[in-house]
């Protein structure tokens, strides 16, 4: 007999040396471990969740139970942590949960029938299902008229099975109102859930809460190391907080109140760090779309003398071509020749679109119009002035005065670089491809042949012509290549500004003060140029109105001339003079 | 007091008190390149001197510096006993110097004679001109004279865009003239004229000789020849040599610059 | 005014002059002139006989007021080659200094002129600002008209000019410059008005500004002084400064080698174009009834540009008739077909620029030097003797 093999299963009050039949010990083991298992995994399993659930219900839709039974009932519940429940408990709230056959049913709508009786049809609380085909009589069920308490009751629960919620703006919402009054079971749910929580944000939104729930509190000390821990977290619902317990309850204790203006003095102070962190930030998303612009200026005006004042709609036809490639997009997927996915690479797609899109025009409008006009700057400043009011209203025409364009999923929200300094994608997106556009034309214009081929045309024209170049093409090509990068920008600007055909008259005069500035010598110039006028223009715009930033950066451009008249990197040397 | 051909810059004649304009050590860099690294240049009263040079020898940048358009990076420029090293190009203009610039600059869409009136001395304020509208007698007659010395009298009365080039030449010339400067630089003032014009404008300049001081940048030899005056080969921004002009031009070392070295054409 | 003096020119007897050249160059000597005392004497005739209504007078010297415009921009761009794009910014200034004046005789609320109650968001009640009050006084805003838009100028030019801004740059800072202007007079806080303006003007020195007879008197006041500025503008282009300032344009380096001072011509001709500007919208305003921001907007200067292009830049009597051509097509095209207005006003400055750079009385200049030619037998009895210029009219 081989006893060693059955004392791992058998009790230990059995005789070893009784002898049990294989198959029996074999059955027992089974049963015992099933039931072990079962044990185990009561938690997991949902049918055995849902039983749990539905027993809690039953109890609280029982009539006159003693209160404590309730707050079990409801304690039970909120362990389950089931989305379910918010659903449910809702409907408790507004008296909807009864007893039907000793099982739970949800009665949300109540009909009058024609003789007067009042009908109800049973759902299943947590399938939603009618439980019986008919609606059957308000006498068929019983239920709990829940008082008061259990509606405090109720709320609470809701609250903290909120906590818990798969949703993090859900969670977020749930943990911040946590925070508003003094409560000791939200204190207790956020508790609970501290160590669960991953997410960092909702994380910070915990201690937050705690921190206020101990500042509303009557500890003196707890309160001071909640103020501190408040400006430590940088909060920002902390400083009007603060305020309101400085200004509205004067009985605190002075070390407490001094405690509290401290903490509030540092919150404002790092609120306007962080605000002005956002401007410098601003100014750098609207100095990248200015360089962009004076970039594509700065190519034309000073590698080809000519002022083009349509750049602006060079730009607003680039925006335009996301909205054409949307269109596009958008008629090909409700016909089902493309998926619908494709909808979110539209930004991606529109931007070589834009850029062939204005790079075309401008070929055109060289074409038709600046041939004509070369070393006549002023004049060519007049016909562009001209190009420019054929294309806001041949664009109008074509498309209409107002449009909507859609900007991808996945460039909203922001990086939370620090606490309260939300950097947004979408911008920093803008100040990606700027920097991109910016070094690929550096590459193209010094790396490249064709760049090669642009700057010798531009420097000498007919010795150009002797080597063999196509100068006419070059010309063609140079114009294009500016308003193309132009049409870029304006695809990127749909991201942060409305789309109208007349969007580009807003940002024409701004670049062109960015060439006046930058000069046209180097691309430096503009780059310089470009951000130093857009942090200025954002960094003045919160302390006057956005109409006296611009004035104090027209007189800041015109005291810089006088001091630079050719620009910050003026084109030196013999063929300065031309 | 014309020296030998002279190839080094100790060789040359030391600075005498009578030079008009004087470059003392001037050097001009763009961007890091050398255009110009004179020890010592000098232009002697009522002298006319000629500048040549191969092609970016800094002969104009020369002239930028002393009209004071560029402003030398190290040394000294001295006219007529004054510092002008830091000076602006317009008050350098005002103290004498008159410049005609390689690309006749003057005013097309006014008439010669409206041209010459605009250059004559004094009267430059607004309001004062604004009570003038024709000009007086003995300055018109002043003006008639020049022209006539140019052959430009007949069409005195034409707008200035209508004359030939050789024509726009003397006209600039003597737009400078009638301001009476005491130093002319004259930038390569027979470049596209023809064979007789080129003539003319020498015989213009020979007439001047002795008058006035005048300094002539030049390429044409022929023409060069024809003023037969002291010449001053500059090289790569330096004075490579100094004499007449049959002496410049057998000097070996301007024969090897301007025929070009072995490595660099 | 003939520029040759007998003794240069070598005698021989005239050519009999065709008639065609000789009408030609009767209206080109008289034709301006002819035009003023025919609008002078004519329309009020034509009003009084009922030919034509007091709207169309209205509009004519409205449009008059602005040609005035076009010609302080003629002297400035056509003579002296600076590009302005901001007379209208001095046109409104005009316009408002006389417009504050006409609101200060008006309806007023708490002493506050309707025009600016109306905006202000005081909970006690409209006050009227310090700077309102002076232009009670008819001479103060008679002197405001043009002592304020001169000063902006004067300083603005001074400042620009002397720092060597080049003409591109300075036409693109001008730009600019009316850009914020509009932007900053929308403000309500300045106390302007914002973008309403200055509206429900009704009288002007005692005079009822809607009456027919004061908007016909209004009318040959603007043809009067249109007539006196263009006599000014041609007698000032005869003189010296003129032609200095033509220099400018030509060459301003060889100018400054002369020992000129280009800023200060420069300065001075824009400074006079300003004032012109500044007039043309102080007989504006009281014909047009209102004056809002709106007419200091970018496209509006631009527009008196392709005035001064169409009809012909350095000839003066081209900005007049440009401004009229133009301002009666705007106002045709939209009217008739306002969807039109910008493809045309577009192809206008693409076209002029490009193919018309002379423009209306260029190509009736060419057009004598034509008829001169066809009708004059070629007999030169000096050989080389270039042909002539015509002369300018």
């Amino acid at each position: 007999m081989r006893t060693d093999h059955y004392k791992v299963f058998v009790h230990p009050t059995l005789a070893p040396s009784t002898r049990i039949p294989l198959l029996y010990r074999i059955l027992v083991f089974v049963l015992i471990a099933c039931s072990g298992m079962s044990a185990f995994a009561a938690e997991t399993m949902p049918g055995d969740a849902d039983t749990r659930i539905r027993q809690q219900l039953v109890i609280l839709a029982t009539p006159d139970l003693a209160l404590d039974a309730y707050k079990a009932a409801f304690a039970a519940l909120v362990d389950t942590e089931d989305v379910r429940l918010n659903a449910i408990l809702e409907d408790y709230k507004t008296r909807s949960l009864a007893i039907l056959n000793g099982e739970p049913v949800l009665i949300p709508t109540v009909i009058t029938a024609a003789d007067e009786t009042k009908l109800a049809l049973p759902l299943d609380p947590l399938t939603r299902e009618p439980v019986s085909k008919e609606p059957l009589p308000l006498s068929a069920y019983v239920a709990h008229y829940a008082s008061r308490n259990e509606m405090v009751l109720a709320k609470k629960t809701l609250m903290l099975l909120r906590f818990a919620d798969p949703d993090p703006d859900k969670r977020l919402q749930a943990v911040n109102r946590a925070g508003d009054g003094v409560d000791a079971t939200a204190r207790e749910g956020l508790e609970r859930r501290k160590p669960h929580e991953t997410d960092r944000r909702i994380l910070r939104a915990i201690e937050e809460s705690l921190a206020f729930q101990d500042l509303g509190g009557t500890d003196d000390a707890l309160r001071i190391a909640a103020a501190n821990r408040l400006a430590d977290l940088k909060s920002e619902r902390a400083a009007v907080r603060l305020a309101h317990y400085l200004e509205a309850k004067p009985q605190l204790s002075a070390e407490v109140a001094q405690t509290m203006r401290q903490a509030r003095a540092r919150l404002e102070s790092w609120g306007t760090i962080a605000a002005g962190l956002k401007h410098l930030f601003s100014g750098l998303s609207l100095g990248s779309i200015l360089i962009i612009m004076a970039l594509g200026l700065s190519i034309i005006f000073g590698l080809m003398g000519v002022i083009n004042m349509a750049h602006g709609e060079m730009m607003m036809i680039g925006a335009y071509s996301m909205w054409a490639v949307q269109q596009l997009l958008g008629a090909a997927i409700t016909r089902g020749w493309l998926p619908a996915g494709l909808m979110e690479w539209s930004l991606i797609i529109s931007i070589p679109a834009a850029f062939v899109m204005a790079g075309a025009v401008g070929w055109l409008v060289e074409a038709l119009v600046i041939r004509w006009l070369y070393g006549r700057p002023l004049d060519t400043l007049l016909a562009t002035v001209g190009v420019s009011y054929v294309l806001v209203q041949a664009v109008r025409m074509i498309a209409g005065d107002s449009n909507a364009v859609s900007s991808p999923t996945w460039l909203q929200g922001g990086w939370e670089v620090l606490p309260s300094v939300i950097l947004p994608y979408n911008r920093l997106f803008i100040i990606v491809l700027c920097a991109g556009i910016v070094v690929g034309m550096h590459l193209l214009l010094n790396r490249t042949k064709m760049g090669l081929l642009l700057r010798a045309t531009t420097q000498n024209r007919v010795t150009a012509q002797t080597l063999g170049v196509r100068t006419r093409r070059v010309d063609g090509m140079t114009f294009a290549l500016g308003c193309g990068i132009a049409g870029m920008a304006g695809c990127a600007l749909t991201l942060t500004d409305i789309l109208k055909p007349d969007m580009g008259s807003s940002y024409i005069i701004e670049s062109f003060m960015v060439v006046v500035a930058g000069g046209v010598g180097k691309l430096a110039g503009a780059v310089l140029a470009g951000l130093g006028l857009g942090f200025f223009n954002k960094l003045l715009e919160p302390a006057f109105a956005a109409v006296w930033a611009k004035v104090w950066m027209i007189a800041a451009v015109i005291i810089l001339l006088q001091w630079r008249p050719s620009g910050l990197f003026p084109a030196k040397g013999r063929l300065a003079d031309t | 007091m014309t020296p030998a051909v002279a190839h080094s810059p100790t060789e040359l004649y030391q600075p005498s008190g009578m030079d008009l304009i004087q470059l003392e050590k001037v050097e001009v860099v763009f961007d890091g390149f050398k255009a110009l690294d004179i020890s010592y240049f000098g232009v002697d009263r009522n002298e006319l001197r000629v500048v040549i040079g191969p092609n970016g020898a800094g002969k104009t940048t020369m002239c930028d510096v002393i009209s004071g358009k560029t402003k030398p990076t190290r040394g000294r420029v001295t006219f007529d006993d004054t510092d002008i090293t830091t000076w602006k190009d317009t008050d350098i203009s005002a103290l004498g110097v008159g410049r005609k610039f390689q690309t006749p600059s003057m005013f097309d869409s006014l008439t010669v004679f409206e041209n010459m009136e605009l250059a004559l001395p004094g009267r430059r304020g607004v309001l004062r001109n604004l009570l003038q509208r024709k000009a007086a007698p003995a300055d018109r007659d002043l003006i008639l004279d020049q022209l006539e010395r140019v052959r430009l009298h007949e069409v005195a009365f034409n707008e200035a865009r209508s004359l030939s080039h050789g024509q726009r030449q003397w006209l600039e010339i003597s737009m400078l003239m009638i301001a009476k400067p005491k130093l002319l630089l004259v930038d390569e003032p027979a470049a596209g004229l023809t064979d007789h014009e080129t003539a003319m404008t020498a015989e213009l300049l020979n007439s001047l000789k002795g008058q006035h001081t005048i300094l002539v940048i030049e390429h044409d030899m022929e023409f060069v020849r024809m003023l037969d005056s002291r010449v001053t080969v500059l090289c790569e921004g330096r004075v490579l040599a100094d004499g007449s002009l049959d002496q410049v031009q057998a000097d070996p070392h301007v024969i090897e610059a301007y025929l070009g070295r072995g490595k660099n054409s | 005014m003939s520029r040759k003096p007998a003794s240069a020119i070598s005698v021989h007897p005239m050519p009999p002059v065709h008639p065609l050249v000789l009408s030609h160059r009767l209206i080109s000597h008289w034709g301006m002139w002819v035009f003023f005392v025919v609008i002078l004497i004519g329309a009020p005739t034509a009003l009084h006989f009922g030919w034509t209504d007091i709207t169309s007078v209205n509009k004519l010297g409205r449009y008059l007021a602005i040609a005035l415009v076009a010609l302080g921009l003629d002297l400035v761009w056509g003579y002296a080659g600076i590009l302005s794009l901001c007379q209208m910014l001095f046109f409104t200034f005009g316009g408002y200094c006389i417009g504050m004046h006409i609101c200060m005789h008006g309806p007023l609320t708490q002493g506050v002129p309707q025009a600016l109650a109306v905006v202000s968001s005081n909970v006690n009640g409209p006050v009227l600002p310090w700077f309102w009050k002076p232009f009670d006084s008819a001479t103060f805003s008679l002197f405001a008209v043009l002592v304020i838009p001169g000063l902006v100028a004067f300083l603005f030019g001074w400042l620009a000019f002397r720092s060597r801004v080049r003409g591109v740059y300075f036409s693109i800072i001008t730009q600019a410059l009316t850009y914020i202007a509009v932007n900053i007079f929308y403000l309500n806080e300045l106390k302007l008005c914002g973008t309403n303006g200055l509206t429900n003007l009704e009288s002007l020195l005692g005079f009822n500004i809607r009456a027919p007879t004061v908007k016909v008197g209004l009318f040959m006041t603007t043809v009067v002084v249109l007539a006196g500025a263009y006599a000014a503008a041609r007698w000032l282009i005869s003189t010296r400064t003129g032609r200095v300032l033509i220099a400018v344009r030509d060459s301003e380096m060889r100018l400054r080698f002369a020992g000129y001072q280009p800023v200060a011509y420069k300065t001075f001709i824009f400074t006079v174009g300003a004032l012109l500007g500044a007039i043309g919208g102080a007989l504006y305003v009281p014909q047009n009834g209102i004056i809002t921001p709106a007419k200091m907007l970018p496209i509006e200067s631009i527009l008196i540009v392709v005035m001064v292009a169409l009809g012909g830049r350095g000839t003066l009597s081209g900005s007049i008739i440009g401004s009229l051509v133009v301002s009666y097509l705007y106002s045709w095209l939209t009217s008739k077909a306002p969807a039109v207005w910008p493809f045309f006003l577009g192809g206008l400055f693409i076209a002029v620029t490009i193919g018309f750079p002379r423009g209306l009385v260029g190509a009736w200049r060419s057009l004598g030097a034509w008829l001169h030619r066809t009708t004059t037998p070629p007999k030169s009895t000096t050989p080389g003797l270039p042909v002539k210029s015509e002369a300018p009219s």
